[in-house]
């Protein structure tokens, strides 16, 4: 009797915390009624190129900023009445990001909401979490584009299949399947990974795995306690083994997590040799870059100072990264730190990708963000301006 | 890859679990060897760290060639000294695992685990360029100029650099960022023959395998089950957050973390066994704590004080206790006063400010980021079960304290962590840090190895995993 009415306590305290993890509603249907579905074939390619493959699409290459963009444009439909959103792609490269792109009536401008990696089954988002999904929406469309710090833009590319999509109402189907998309979806490596794992992104997550998992053991060592009567070391024991026993699963999560990302990164890295990787990185336009500065800068006396500016602060630290072992310092840091002190005799200033900067041939002046820096013009590229500094030129 | 850049890897393992053999003075106990490997892993790579410091200033690219010598030296001294030491009647099992079949089969499955999570991280270290920000950003820019350069050069503050231009300086934001990891960097660099990431960054996973290594030998030394140490050995390398630092590698942070593990592991030996030698391994590992990081600095003040009070009888402890107390409150009182911490400076604290000569002034008040903290410790996958376990465990086991010294000891040290942790963030600037999900973690992560030891002790007799119901045998002490 008592371990029956265990099981009924279990049961119901398991379908308590996946209900409120999924945001799930008592009143919602099982199954979603009449869901508006669309082919792969029925969305237009807006960016990128890709062919018909009787109701598929199949995306064959990038556009612009090598983003891929299939769009469809709807008849104005509800978005409270539709949060569910189920996507099927095949063959989506481990080196892409997706992100849904729709356009509400009234409203110009779009909104873009970043979705759990598709694999190659169907995936479910709640876009009722998403606080720019209501009105009525009149256009959606799938965005494709290289992993943003990871891929190279030019490597993240190949070829892949939209299947269908739909939207639906709230059911509870759809809402334990959103649950599922999210909780084992996987994610790929940021900068923010050595800090805090997990996606990367500012769209809405649901609840937990960790903190649902703990609900799940907690609950299962409340019943064992009150209604098993469970005490003592055999208390202990139980705690010790649920715990292992999800720790297990949180595990067996975060290892094909870790397998899905070396995935990528065999893609990305596996057939090249160490001094050709770093030329296949993210920034490998600032890679050569560096390069090209390290040969023209190859004459320079060791002590020459070097200072590098940029517009973004992690291009600044990565061309100062790339440019070792010259003698390399942060513009910004020595105006910042050294109030009027001029640069020295003989100093070199980069100023890479910054828009406002430029040289002033007659009066021998590089200006730009306010500052002014006197001296002959070393280098001048599309995005690169080097200036010797020199006093009285 | 080379033969120099594989000895660049067994020499210090060699050398390190030889002078860690050396220092147990034949004593062996089980989990000795495995506890020498992962210790002496970690020791020997500060100790070519340091010989290159000593050895290479003024031709880096030679370092491997020019502590080599001296690293086999070494180690050829500490191993004819454990030669010397031997008592073979005194030597365990030299693979004892765990008691009964499922037991020994759980100890296995468990062992291929990490294994398994092992080749994932270093296959994934292998592949990428440096990757994560400040390891490129910071922790890598000294070696790498200094191996390319060919020689060490000075890394001053920005307007040094600028005001001295005929001078051989160099500057970045981290000018004043501790060497020791630079050196470590530039003993791999010179073995593989040239600045290549993947095998340098390959390292950091070694690290975490000493990690385990070492938790497990240390752990069987002081009397934990084979069964139960593997389990938790597991479960502290199987952390995600600890995994990420090892496949993205070229922080510091997992290094900061070994080595405070290991100087509790070695501290707790000695407590409970009084063997002098795991009293310097503890010194010397605790001593290198701010040669890693700054906050180094930090950890090795709260461990030499834990240490030195439960030199302590019980009386004078509190008499010094309260004593310190009165002093701070008189000092603030009194307008603020100066403390000398080794690897800091000079600290100033006074009412309300801390001022550190590294960081600046930090100005306490309460910042309300509990929901932040809370978020990456129990609902971020950073730490699995881990921060719902640990309270728990020490809820069901707290007549442990009253009967084991050395748990009450570590317990102490741990408290005191995350005393210091939780009036960083919720106290001063470094909240920031948890709201936006940087540093938080990475300074929790410091202080798991100790957590996972103090789980050990705290659960050492409890019969969970093996199926052996004889009476399990307590935590060896002194040996005769």
């Amino acid at each position: 009797m008592r371990k029956s009415l265990f099981a009924i306590a279990m049961l119901f305290s398991v379908a308590a915390i996946l209900a409120w993890a999924a945001g799930m509603q008592w009143s919602s249907p099982l199954v979603a009624s009449q869901p508006r579905h669309w082919d792969g074939s029925d969305f237009r390619v807006v960016i990128g190129g890709a062919a018909q493959d009787e109701t598929r699409l199949r995306i064959g290459a990038v556009g612009e900023n090598r983003t891929a963009l299939q769009s469809i444009v709807l008849n104005g439909i509800e978005a409270a009445d539709n949060p569910i959103l189920r996507y099927h792609f095949e063959q989506f490269p481990h080196t892409l990001e997706l992100s849904l792109v729709f356009r509400r009536v009234g409203n110009e401008d779009v909104t873009v909401v970043s979705l759990p990696w598709p694999g190659d089954g169907d995936a479910w988002f709640d876009l009722g979490t998403v606080p720019e999904w209501q009105g009525r929406i009149t256009e959606l469309a799938f965005a494709e584009y290289p992993t943003p710090q990871i891929v190279p833009p030019m490597q993240g590319f190949r070829p892949f299949t939209l299947v269908n999509a739909s939207l639906s109402s709230r059911s509870w189907l759809g809402d334990l399947s959103a649950l599922a998309t999210d909780w084992l979806g996987q994610w790929p490596w940021s900068q923010r990974s050595v800090h805090a794992l997990g996606r990367d992104t500012d769209t809405p997550r649901a609840q937990s795995l960790q903190l649902c998992l703990m609900l799940i053991i907690a609950s299962l060592l409340l019943w064992s306690w009150l209604i098993l009567r469970v005490r003592g070391s055999a208390l202990l024991r139980l705690s010790v083994i649920t715990f292992v026993l999800g720790w297990l699963l949180l595990d067996l999560q975060w290892q094909s997590g870790l397998n899905w990302r070396h995935a990528a990164t065999e893609s990305l890295y596996a057939e090249f040799d160490w001094p050709e990787r770093e030329l296949h990185s993210a920034d490998h336009d600032i890679v050569e870059t560096a390069h090209e500065l390290k040969s023209a800068l190859r004459d320079l006396p060791e002590n020459s100072r070097i200072l590098v500016h940029a517009e973004s602060s992690f291009t600044v630290l990565r061309l100062v990264y790339h440019l070792l072992p010259l003698n390399v310092g942060v513009l910004a840091q020595a105006i910042d730190e050294a109030p009027g002190q001029p640069l020295p005799e003989g100093s070199v200033v980069i100023v890479y990708d910054t828009p406002g900067w430029t040289y002033d041939q007659q009066h021998h002046l590089l200006q730009g963000g306010g500052l002014k820096f006197g001296g002959e013009l070393l280098l001048r590229r599309n995005r690169l301006l080097v200036l010797r500094v020199r006093r009285q030129p | 890859m080379s033969l120099g850049y594989c000895l660049a890897w067994l020499l210090p393992w060699v050398t390190g679990a030889g002078i860690c053999l050396a220092l147990n003075r034949g004593r062996r106990l089980p989990g000795d060897l495995a506890a020498a490997a992962g210790t002496g892993f970690l020791l020997g790579l500060f100790l070519a760290a340091v010989l290159g410091k000593l050895l290479a200033l003024e031709n880096t690219g030679a370092t491997f060639a020019r502590v080599a010598p001296w690293l086999a030296g070494i180690g050829i001294l500490a191993w004819a000294a454990v030669f010397a030491f031997r008592h073979p009647s005194r030597s365990p099992s030299l693979l004892a695992s765990a008691d009964g079949f499922v037991g020994r089969l759980l100890w296995f499955l468990l062992l291929a685990a990490i294994l398994i999570r092992l080749d994932a991280i270093v296959a994934e270290a292998l592949l990428r360029p440096t990757f994560p920000w400040d390891a490129w950003s910071a922790w890598a820019v000294k070696p790498k100029a200094w191996f390319l350069l060919g020689h060490h050069v000075v890394y001053v503050p920005i307007q040094e650099w600028l005001a001295r231009p005929a001078a051989d300086l160099r500057t970045s934001a981290i000018w004043d960022y501790p060497e020791l990891l630079a050196w470590i960097q530039i003993w791999f660099a010179s073995a593989a023959g040239g600045w290549n990431e993947p095998l340098i960054n390959a390292v950091w996973t070694g690290v975490l395998g000493a990690i385990g290594l070492a938790s497990y030998g240390h752990w069987r030394a002081l009397g934990i089950r084979p069964g139960l140490s593997m389990l938790l050995v597991y479960g502290l390398l199987s952390l995600p957050l600890l995994d990420a630092h090892a496949a993205l590698a070229g922080y510091a942070d997992l290094w900061l973390a070994a080595a405070f593990g290991m100087a509790v592991l070695c501290w707790l030996r000695w407590v409970r066994q009084r063997n002098p030698g795991q009293l310097v391994l503890a010194l010397l590992f605790a001593v290198c704590l701010p040669l890693i990081k700054l906050e180094g600095a930090v950890w090795l003040m709260l461990f030499a004080a834990v240490a030195l009070l439960g030199l302590l009888s019980r009386r004078l402890r509190w008499i010094v206790l309260a004593a310190l107390v009165v002093c701070i409150g008189v000092g603030i009182a009194l307008g603020g006063f100066h403390v000398p911490i080794f690897g800091l400076g000079w600290v100033h604290v006074s009412w309300g400010q801390v001022t550190i000569p590294a960081l600046g002034e930090l100005d306490l008040y309460w910042r309300p980021v509990g929901s932040e903290m809370l978020s990456g410790l129990l609902t971020l996958p950073n730490w699995h079960l881990l921060w719902y376990l640990v309270p728990l465990v020490v809820l069901l086991r707290w007549r442990v304290f009253v009967a084991d010294r050395s748990a009450r000891s570590l317990s102490t040290l741990v408290a005191a962590c995350v005393a210091f942790l939780f009036v960083l963030f919720f106290f001063t600037d470094a909240s920031a840090w948890a709201e936006n999900y940087t540093s938080a973690n990475r300074l929790v992560l410091h202080v798991v190895p100790a957590v996972f030891t103090l789980m050990a002790l705290l659960l050492a007799d409890t019969n969970v995993v093996s199926a052996d119901k004889r009476q399990v045998p307590r935590a060896p002490t002194v040996p005769a």
